[in-house]
């Protein structure tokens, strides 16, 4: 069902893109602000470095079936750091999970569409995925004597890669732009076991899907 | 004046669409990697039903017995196959450590990859599954972490020995000392765990190995089997009774084949690797 549903809205995402808002020239009923824009510029950070530039939801991506939270575009939103609180209900997971996913994500390429949309065709990047509860630990606990019996059960690597695409509504509103993203994400224990047990683990076994939106100010 | 976009726009527009549609249908549904819900179930029990189906055997039967098989999935199924492949093997025995890290998706591979064997299967719990939400993982996926059944005149007793991933509850002492001594009329009992019983993984002032060494001299038990160490061996540390260490199939990828006749003492060991098996002996010990 998730399978289908992310289709139909990442289908419907891009076929739905207002066609006739990407007038190919200016007309008398075009705003003047729209001309002022400079097109090459993605993060105008009008609210200062401190304040965070974006919010984001989404769903997936291991970080849990609801993740929020906020990240900073950087360099002209070529990069981008976020942190997610996920959360799992138990009647998905068979208990309620708690995690933290914070990433960095580079995103250096970008088509303009017409001064209304953007697309980010790929970006990369990776993270981490902080497991919250009594069943995970950064350290292994004091009972045993090696302090690093085990590696951390509360911490794993994240490597993923998306595509984005934002809305770019006119100027003087209070968000800059709307996006929608749509990211394959892993994780280093099934990364690794897909590396060392190529017949028996396969590439979806290995990977989880998110869909987001992101809104930035 | 307003126009449409242009075809290259379309283009955009089209290849996006296919590739996010691509990408979006190739089945990734995994919100977390820390769930508890495992698709198979009941394994122990499923397995006791499979073996109680079996007729029972007056003469020698074959068990193969294997551990520590996280991280190396493709070597895990070509041993599955061998086991099959060798159409003489009644039971198998998995001392633990199916996963590396207690995950959901880690304890399925292996799973699906026990699923294929012909004969019932049974799998106690390892250190390393009980990480994460792996204990719970367990429980739901086989079952009870102790439990005791008897087929051709022999008792199996697997027990959970992870003292430090079960402080206060692993080994339960009251059930095991009971479960072993009452021996349910069997002729012979042989005993799964994951940790060894000579330096086992313990708490700071724990007397588990004190306790595995008085249940090995008092106890009559035909063969201990655990996983957890390195290397493969068959000794007798403690009294009359064999031990076999199975070794960390992740490292060295082996399996052991036990033959359980009648005759006392009269138990035949094979160390496999995946291409031969060699005879282990020890001395026939007379009863």
């Amino acid at each position: 069902m998730i399978r289908a549903l992310s289709s139909i809205l990442a289908a419907a995402t891009i076929a739905l893109a207002p066609a006739p808002a990407l007038a190919a020239e200016p007309c008398e009923t075009e705003e003047p602000a729209a001309a002022e824009r400079d097109p090459d510029e993605r993060d105008t950070d009008r609210q200062g470095w401190m304040v965070p530039d974006f919010a984001k939801l989404q769903t997936g991506g291991y970080v849990g079936l609801i993740g929020i939270g906020v990240g900073y575009a950087v360099l002209d939103d070529i990069l981008n750091l976020s942190a997610l609180y996920g959360f799992t209900p138990a009647a998905v997971a068979g208990v309620n999970v708690h995690a933290i996913g914070a990433t960095l994500s580079v995103r250096p390429f970008d088509i303009n569409i017409r001064g209304r949309l953007r697309h980010i065709p790929l970006y990369i990047g990776g993270g981490l995925l902080f497991g919250l509860g009594d069943n995970y630990f950064l350290t292994t606990p004091d009972e045993y004597n090696d302090r690093w019996y085990y590696v951390p059960t509360a911490v794993h690597w994240l490597l993923h890669v998306g595509t984005e695409v934002d809305v770019l509504p006119a100027p003087g509103g209070v968000f800059e732009r709307h996006g929608l993203l749509v990211e394959l994400v892993t994780l280093d224990t099934f990364l690794l076991s897909l590396i060392e047990s190529q017949n028996e683990v396969e590439l979806d076994d290995v990977l989880s899907l998110a869909l987001g939106y992101r809104a930035a100010w | 004046m307003s126009s449409s976009p242009g075809i290259v726009t379309w283009l955009q527009r089209a290849l996006a669409c296919a590739g996010i549609s691509l990408v979006a249908a190739s089945g990734c549904p995994q919100a977390t990697p820390f769930g508890s819900e495992p698709e198979r179930q009941d394994l122990t029990s499923k397995n006791l039903a499979a073996l109680a189906a079996l007729p029972e055997k007056s003469g020698p039967f074959k068990i193969a017995a294997l551990g520590d098989t996280h991280d190396d999935y493709d070597r895990f199924a070509k041993a599955v196959e061998l086991i099959n492949a060798r159409g003489d093997i009644d039971l198998v025995l998995h001392a633990g450590d199916m996963s590396d890290r207690g995950l959901l998706k880690e304890l399925e591979w292996t799973a699906d990859i026990l699923a294929r064997l012909r004969m019932p299967f049974f799998a106690v719990i390892g250190n390393h599954d009980a990480l994460s939400e792996g204990k719970e993982i367990y429980r739901k996926m086989f079952g009870p972490y102790n439990f005791t059944f008897t087929w051709s005149g022999t008792q199996f007793v697997l027990f959970n020995s992870n003292s430090l991933e079960f402080p206060g509850e692993a080994p339960d002492r009251d059930w095991l000392t009971t479960t072993l001594t009452e021996r349910n009329g069997a002729e012979r009992l042989i005993v799964l765990t994951h940790q060894p019983p000579y330096h086992p993984d313990d708490l700071p002032g724990g007397t588990a190995e004190e306790y595995y060494k008085y249940l090995l001299k008092t106890i009559d038990i035909d063969v201990f089997i655990h996983g957890h160490v390195e290397p493969w061996s068959l000794s007798m540390p403690v009294g009359k009774t064999p031990v076999i260490a199975l070794g960390t199939f992740q490292k060295v990828p082996c399996y052991t084949v036990i033959t359980v006749s009648p005759e006392p003492g009269a138990i035949r060991y094979e160390r496999c690797d995946l291409e031969r098996c060699e005879e282990q002996t020890l001395p026939v010990i007379a009863r």
